[in-house]
């Protein structure tokens, strides 16, 4: 290289450190790092060709929390009428503007990938009929390829697990096609021993059905399913149903008539193959590459309306009065995750004497009726049920609790969402402390000691619940004690107004190790941490897991202190760990641990086998 | 742009009208239908047919006034105890459209005679089925398309984009549109998603026109397959240094190919200190960089070779947009006419108490040099920092048009001596521009007459197309149909000349050119519009020359 060319260099470098930074090691004669192998498809080993792969370097302290909150594929299949796909496939994750190293297999599905310097990276890979995956991707973990001056090449067998397939046809009960129906695709687990909240059905797949009521969901992973549709009646009139609801008023007060019944109809969400309660939903195991086929046949029902007597509306609601506005009837349903609409209904149909809503599906729904300064109000629950009498009034419905939260323990700059399960149905209300409370200063603002608690004010039915928090901060669940109300563990049982105080902690012990195995490193090894409180009543702390990387090591660095098992199971994935009587079964060949009083552990251990 | 243009995909003829009014251009007047003050109870009665077969079509929803109804498996309907004077009519019917008509979609429709069986006719739609291949003859799934219709709305050829999907698992794609003609478009991917290749934009059919209007037809109820093979290749990565002082928000970035087909590129991660990253394939571009922020407008542009070995970033020289000052005047007419007190500053007027601002006109710099990009073509007004209005102009050809005004419109437009309601305006680098001169003017006269009808016509249209420039726009209005051999109309139209045509079926052709007007001159008739006397007119309705 001559002076002239390395000048040149250093000044682009300036501008364009990564160019400059690959270049060097490029011209540099030192080691050069290098992973190399060939792609297999997992269904029968057969080579995967022209395929892409990619190196991200993945930092080893924040893998694990980043794996963590990620927890698995989450893809979604963009149709007409969805948002997003702006994004260019494949960049999350990028920042600062360069790309990450690439190569394409050759035709027989082999490939060699120069990478700019060692340490650890997660390799990615995609083709056509093949979802993008990470290297020995496993339920969201990876295993990152290590590379050292003393092991700068890696070779490895990557086994790419072919894209699933849900397809299928929705029509209605006359046989004609359902258009722009919403089919959701959840992915279930079960819920591990000691996971709170855990377990539910998580969204995965998107699609919206085309004019002849077809729709495709892909890029799923192989597992269990539940399909859910939600979908108008195209033809229905006087209330919409709570999605796309047509405000119909006035106009069904101008001539009399209210709305032919026939036409007065909503489909109640349904899960496949044809119900309208998800615990009797079937379980759709899709195989690796698999394509199934799932068809709905939608039956509308009557559409169910609220009335509510206008003395309880202030006559204010929906109207703006200067900068403010009032907020109009709000009935909300509630439901899991997804699930839940948020729907402003105003003013409702005009009876007379009362107000009337229509288009409501079975199901819980949140009723919020503003009172007149469009601050206070009065907030009840009501549940709808298929077959029942189609006008409800509130007479039937429970009036909501109020229920302090507080936080204690750690800085309220902490993005928390504390979410409360209903024991019983599933129904999950979720809360975040009322930061604009606080004179509407951001989060993390400057020049303010931020204080370490926080409380506000949520409605909760009289029922039970097993609350948990979540979020990307670390903050963990130590304690949950009550006022007014009961709490066992985690979960809280509300009869009236209460207060609900939950106790938090943010330190952390890490834990990093290594993990033998036959005659050498144990590589995708599955980790568990398992809490020696496990199953007490009072235990907070949940199963933790990561997979080993390449060279066997493994770093868990957001662990709450407390005594553990520690265990690696070998080729591991399939174990039905969430089973207690089986993880018995290894915890009594794991490593206890005592990571009650260290900052950080390093544990050796010898994998075992599954049985 | 994308939001105003969908907008216009859900236009039916009521809102039509409005805009219409909004233009302050035309009113449009229903002459008065005897309705009796006692409430008369009656059935109404129907059928709702193909369009195409005539057989009755099941399970529409009719809509009359605020009442519904689904037709029987002969597509019968009926509304008992109906009690209204005057009656709208909807159908509603997945697959089918209420006209093919190829513009506009058609709202509610008016029933006169509610005492006879009325007879409404459903038109099939279109439906455009097809698979998009990559070069390799494998199938592109999940890679945006697009169905464009070209409509021609106050007289003139535009696309509306009226479908945005993704392609499916098997790279197929499926629409279904009311009839009319259409144009696909495959956006630019720097990367899909599994393979990770490249995809250059195209249309179907391409652009032979120099007037971008070229399309396909699909009449209703027809299918019609279109395979599209796309261009492929690899991307690679091109680094960018734009000579910028500060750090600038807002930096837009496209591509042109040799072959001129232009095509949006987002920058891969953040633009620091003017440095980016793009992904284009292999190939020769002319990339385009474009700052549009409140502080700001800037463009550059340079010539660049990509290969799969780019070490180099390529510098693009930034240039700040030329600012041409627009500044409005009012017509001395306006003023003195009706008499009363106007004060106005260069910006806003108040004449008798209505305020007049530039913003209602809705100007805009329509480019006739850019490339064919929605977001590069039209430059809009801006408000200065001195509360003035103007135009920040990269270097091009552009003409001036009007979209709105109330009742206010533009009465002449000037650059210097240049006339803009005939001539282009030229704008080089930099600096500031000749401002543009706006005059408007209030002055507005009425045309109403009659035509005369056969009595078969679904719909007669009367259209008043300026005789001169003009920059306001072509004024049509809806005649109302009543029984008999003539029906009535009357148009509110800006002072000046102008030709009146009456047709009963909207035209969907370019007004403004003169051979298209040509066709229909046997029947059209010249009328000066003037704010003193009402002018009266007796029409035909046109027969169009076949040419």
């Amino acid at each position: 290289m001559t002076t002239g060319q390395l000048a040149r260099m250093i000044v682009l470098g300036v501008l364009w450190l990564g160019v400059f930074r690959f270049a060097l090691v490029a011209e540099l004669p030192a080691k050069e790092f290098r992973v190399s192998g060939t792609v297999l498809s997992s269904r029968d080993g057969a080579p995967v060709p022209y395929c892409r792969i990619s190196a991200y370097p993945a930092a080893a302290s924040d893998a694990g929390a980043a794996r963590a909150n990620n927890g698995g594929r989450q893809r979604f299949d963009r149709r007409p009428g969805m948002q997003g796909g702006g994004r260019l496939g494949g960049f999350a994750g990028v920042g600062g503007g360069n790309l990450p190293p690439e190569v394409t297999s050759d035709a027989s599905g082999k490939f060699s990938l120069e990478l700019p310097h060692g340490g650890t990276w997660r390799i990615a890979a995609s083709a056509r009929g093949f979802p993008s995956q990470d290297f020995e991707e496993h339920e969201g973990f990876y295993s990152a390829v290590v590379l050292s001056d003393t092991a700068p090449t890696y070779s490895l067998k990557f086994r790419l697990v072919p894209d699933s397939v849900l397809t299928g046809l929705i029509v209605d009960e006359s046989g004609d096609p359902v258009a722009s129906a919403q089919v959701t695709a959840e992915l279930i687990s079960l819920p591990a021993p000691g996971e709170s909240a855990g377990g539910r059905p998580r969204r995965v797949g998107f699609s919206q059905t085309d004019d002849r009521g077809r729709y495709e969901i892909g890029g799923l992973a192989p597992g269990q399913y539940h399909l859910v549709v939600q979908a108008q009646p195209w033809y229905a009139v006087g209330g919409r149903g709570l999605q796309g609801f047509r405000q119909t008023g006035a106009a069904a007060t101008a001539s009399g008539p209210s709305p032919d019944p026939s036409l007065d109809v909503i489909y109640p969400v349904t899960w496949f193959p044809g119900v309208d309660d998800e615990a009797a939903a079937e379980i759709i195991r899709i195989a690796p590459g698999e394509e199934r086929q799932a068809d709905f046949h939608l039956t509308a029902i009557p559409s169910i309306h609220l009335r509510i007597p206008k003395t309880e509306v202030p006559a204010s609601v929906g109207e703006t009065r200067g900068r403010q506005q009032v907020p109009p009837v709000m009935i909300t349903r509630l439901g899991n995750d997804f699930m839940v609409g948020m729907q402003r209904i105003n003013p409702g149909s005009n009876l007379g004497s009362e107000w009337d809503f229509g288009g409501l599906a079975p199901g819980t729904y949140e009723v919020r009726i503003p009172g007149p300064d469009g601050r206070t109000g009065d907030v009840r629950q009501i549940e709808v049920r298929a077959g029942a009498q189609t006008v409800l009034t509130l007479n039937g419905a429970k009036a909501v609790a109020e229920v302090e939260v507080k936080l204690e323990g750690v800085p309220t700059s902490y993005t928390l969402l504390v979410e409360f399960v209903d024991t019983e149905t599933g129904v999950r209300v979720s809360t975040a402390p009322n930061f604009r409370g606080r004179g509407g200063r951001a989060l993390g603002d400057q020049g303010e000691e931020e204080p370490e608690s926080a409380s506000w004010t949520i409605m909760l039915a009289p029922h039970s619940y097993e609350v948990s928090i979540s979020g990307n901060t670390g903050a963990y669940l130590t304690g949950l004690t009550g006022e007014g109300a009961k709490v066992t563990g985690r979960v809280v049982t509300i009869s009236g107004a209460a207060t609900l105080t939950l106790h938090l902690a943010n330190k952390h012990v890490q834990v990093e190790g290594v993990v033998r195995g036959d005659g050498g490193p144990a590589v995708a090894a599955m980790v568990l941490l398992v809490p020696a409180t496990l199953g007490l009543a009072g235990g907070f702390v949940e199963i933790k897991r990561e997979e080993t990387n390449t060279d066997g090591t493994f770093q868990l660095s957001d662990v709450p202190p407390g005594k553990y098992i520690l265990v690696a199971i070998d080729h591991g994935w399939d174990v039905d760990w969430r089973d207690p009587a089986t993880l018995g079964q290894y915890l009594v060949r794991g490593t206890p641990v005592d990571l009650r009083t260290v900052p950080k552990a390093h544990e050796e251990l010898q994998a075992v086998a599954p049985n | 742009m994308g939001l105003r243009i969908a907008g216009w995909a859900i236009v039916g003829v009521p809102t039509l009208f409005a805009q219409i009014g909004n233009q302050g251009a035309a009113s449009a007047t229903v002459s008065s239908v005897s309705s009796s003050a006692v409430a008369v109870s009656r059935t109404v009665r129907g059928r709702v047919t193909n369009a195409l077969d005539g057989l009755g079509v099941p399970r529409t929803l009719v809509q009359l006034n605020n009442r519904s109804v689904l037709t029987d498996s002969q597509g019968q309907f009926e509304f008992r105890e109906f009690t209204d004077t005057q009656a709208y009519m909807t159908l509603i019917k997945p697959g089918y459209s209420q006209t093919n008509n190829a513009t506009m979609g058609v709202g509610r429709q008016r029933i006169k005679d509610l005492d006879s069986t009325i007879t409404l006719r459903l038109y099939p739609d279109a439906t455009i089925v097809g698979t998009v291949t990559g070069r390799d003859a494998q199938p592109l799934a999940r890679v945006p398309i697009s169905l464009q219709r070209g409509v021609f709305d106050q007289g003139s050829w535009r696309w509306v984009t009226i479908h945005a999907a993704q392609t499916g698992l098997h790279g197929d794609y499926r629409f279904r549109e009311r009839s009319g003609r259409f144009r696909i478009s495959l956006n630019y991917v720097a990367r899909t998603q599994d393979t990770g290749q490249s995809v250059l934009p195209m249309h179907y059919p391409a652009d032979t026109s120099s007037d971008n209007r070229s399309y396909f037809e699909v009449a209703s109820g027809q299918e019609r397959r279109i395979d599209l093979r796309a261009r492929t290749g690899v991307t690679y990565p091109v680094a960018v240094q734009l000579d910028l002082q500060d750090e600038q928000r807002g930096v837009q970035f496209f591509a042109v190919t040799s072959d001129g087909e232009a095509f949006s590129v987002p920058p891969t991660g953040s633009l620091a200190q003017g440095s980016a990253q793009v992904l284009l394939p292999a190939g020769t571009y002319t990339l385009h960089a474009r700052i549009e922020n409140r502080e700001s407008s800037m463009e550059g542009s340079a010539r660049l070779t990509v290969t799969n070995h780019m070490p180099d970033a390529v510098p693009i020289h930034m240039e700040p947009a030329a600012v041409l000052p627009v500044e409005l005047s009012i017509d001395a007419v306006a003023i003195a006419e009706p008499p009363g007190t106007g004060s106005y500053s260069n910006t806003t007027l108040t004449v008798n108490q209505q305020k007049v601002d530039l913003r209602q006109f809705n100007l805009r710099l329509h480019n006739l040099s850019a490339p064919d990009l929605p977001s590069t073509r039209d430059i809009m007004l801006r408000q200065n920092e001195g509360h003035g209005y103007e135009f920040r102009v990269p270097p091009g050809r552009y003409r001036l048009m009007v979209g709105g005004g109330g009742s206010w419109y533009v009465a002449s437009a000037t650059a210097g001596s240049t006339n803009l309601m005939s001539s282009e305006i030229l704008v080089g680098g930099g600096g500031s521009g000749t401002p543009i001169r706006i005059v408007a003017s209030n002055a507005q006269g009425v045309v109403s007459g009659t035509v005369r009808v056969t009595g078969n016509e679904d719909s007669v249209w009367v259209y008043l197309i300026p005789s001169g420039p003009s920059l306001g726009g072509i004024h049509n209005v809806a005649v109302n149909l009543t029984t008999g051999s003539t029906s009535t109309f009357s148009l509110q139209a800006p002072t000046g000349a102008y030709l009146a045509v009456a047709v009963d079926n909207q035209i969907e052709d370019d007004l403004r050119n003169p051979e298209v007007i040509a066709r229909f001159s046997t029947d059209a008739k010249p009328v000066e519009v003037s704010s003193s006397a009402t002018a009266s007119l007796t029409l035909e309705i046109a027969r169009e020359k076949k040419q």
